[in-house]
């Protein structure tokens, strides 16, 4: 995996850690961001060949930003925002289905990192030093570095992260508008055609309904309250035959009779 | 099973950050090695990630300090050490928790194992 490509990977997935910790306080979300990318660069470091599936390894070690975010709202005590009802939704929901058993994750799907083809051209922005001091006295790092064949000083897309703004975080709830909508509209349909159920059979009261002079009807009632689906040329011939509603002027002036003794619609065709 | 994972969690949100303490309480860490720690224990159920907010916690609480170092061929990392108020907080719990475990062991009949 070329480093380019790696960088990309880790960018995304702080990305997609940053949108969900979009909540936070802004110093404790960088300072997170921070941490993050600065382990994940010291692991890498430790493994100068590292490739996909050992940078994977390393994000899988981290755990699911879900995870992370949640823990990060419980301890910057965010008692009674989104955030702690979040963090609580995640951590009792989270079955133990883990990775190694140290990742907890929410759902059973594998890591989604997946690398994408967008073109992602980091800007040239200069590492973020923070003020040098000097290695701890008591104990340095772990492992000594054999000659890194990759040095850390170019603008990588790691450092490139931070300054730009993270997308605003995707809300988590977005079908219940459409859901609303479509049984809005499937309530509205059933009461139209249950009203022109019942106005045909007040028209055709006592005496023998036929089907036919049912469905005129409902079109008829459906133009008449509003829009109806597709009734426009059946509108003039219901119209023409049984309409004590809207009393229509039509051609057929003479069949039509305000009686409710008008049995044959389609007879006056 | 939510109620075992909700078990862990409970137990694990009053005591893990006296794990962290005392990590550091003998000489300071660099927090790659803290979190892989902790991380590593199976039973803690804390992914490495999950570790990073609580040391900015106790960071905040003034019971860990914390410092930068610079690598030479690496990105900077960060290394924590005990504070004073922090290692006193770490011996509190440590009364506490010997009494603590004590008396659950004798309730729940898991004593003297």
């Amino acid at each position: 995996m070329s480093a380019d490509k790696r960088d990309e990977l880790v960018a995304e997935w702080l990305r997609e850690l940053g949108a969900l910790v979009a909540d936070l306080p802004v110093v404790q979300r960088r300072e997170l961001l921070r941490d993050l990318e600065s382990h994940i660069g010291s692991e890498l470091e430790e493994r100068p060949e590292a490739g996909e599936t050992e940078l994977l390894e390393i994000l899988e070690r981290l755990g699911e930003p879900r995870a992370i975010a949640a823990a990060a709202y419980e301890e910057a005590g965010l008692g009674q925002t989104e955030g702690r009802a979040f963090a609580a939704a995640v951590l009792t929901a989270a079955a133990p289905e883990r990775y190694s058993g140290r990742a907890v994750v929410i759902t059973p799907a594998p890591p989604v990192l997946h690398p994408r083809p967008e073109a992602y051209v980091p800007p040239a922005a200069a590492p973020q030093a923070p003020p040098p001091s000097d290695k701890p006295g008591r104990r340095g790092p772990s492992a000594p570095r054999p000659g890194a064949a990759r040095g850390w000083a170019r603008p990588s897309g790691f450092h490139a992260m931070l300054p730009p703004a993270p997308p605003p975080p995707v809300p988590p709830r977005q079908a219940t508008p459409w859901v609303v909508a479509a049984v809005a509209g499937g309530i509205f349909l059933v009461v139209v055609v249950l009203v022109g159920c019942f106005g045909g059979l007040m028209l055709a009261n006592g005496s023998s309904v036929e089907p036919a002079s049912v469905v005129p009807a409902a079109p008829m009632v459906s133009a008449e309250v509003g829009p109806g689906p597709a009734d426009a040329p059946v509108a003039p011939d219901a119209a023409t035959t049984v309409d004590p509603l809207d009393a229509e002027p039509t051609e057929d002036a003479a069949t039509v009779t305000p009686t409710p003794d008008e049995p044959e619609p389609a007879a006056t065709e | 099973m939510a109620d075992v994972a909700q078990l862990s969690t409970g137990l694990r949100r009053g005591t893990l950050e006296f794990c962290v303490l005392a990590m550091v309480e003998q000489e300071d860490r660099y927090a790659t090695e803290i979190v892989r720690s902790l991380g590593d224990e199976d039973s803690l159920a804390a992914s490495e990630g999950t570790i990073y907010p609580l040391l900015s916690r106790l960071r905040r609480a003034g019971w860990l300090d914390s410092k930068w170092s610079e690598s030479p061929s690496g990105p900077p990392r960060r290394y924590y050490g005990l504070t004073d108020s922090g290692r006193a907080a770490l011996e509190h719990f440590r009364a506490e928790w010997v009494s603590f475990r004590q008396t659950v062991d004798r309730l729940v009949g898991t004593g003297g194992a």
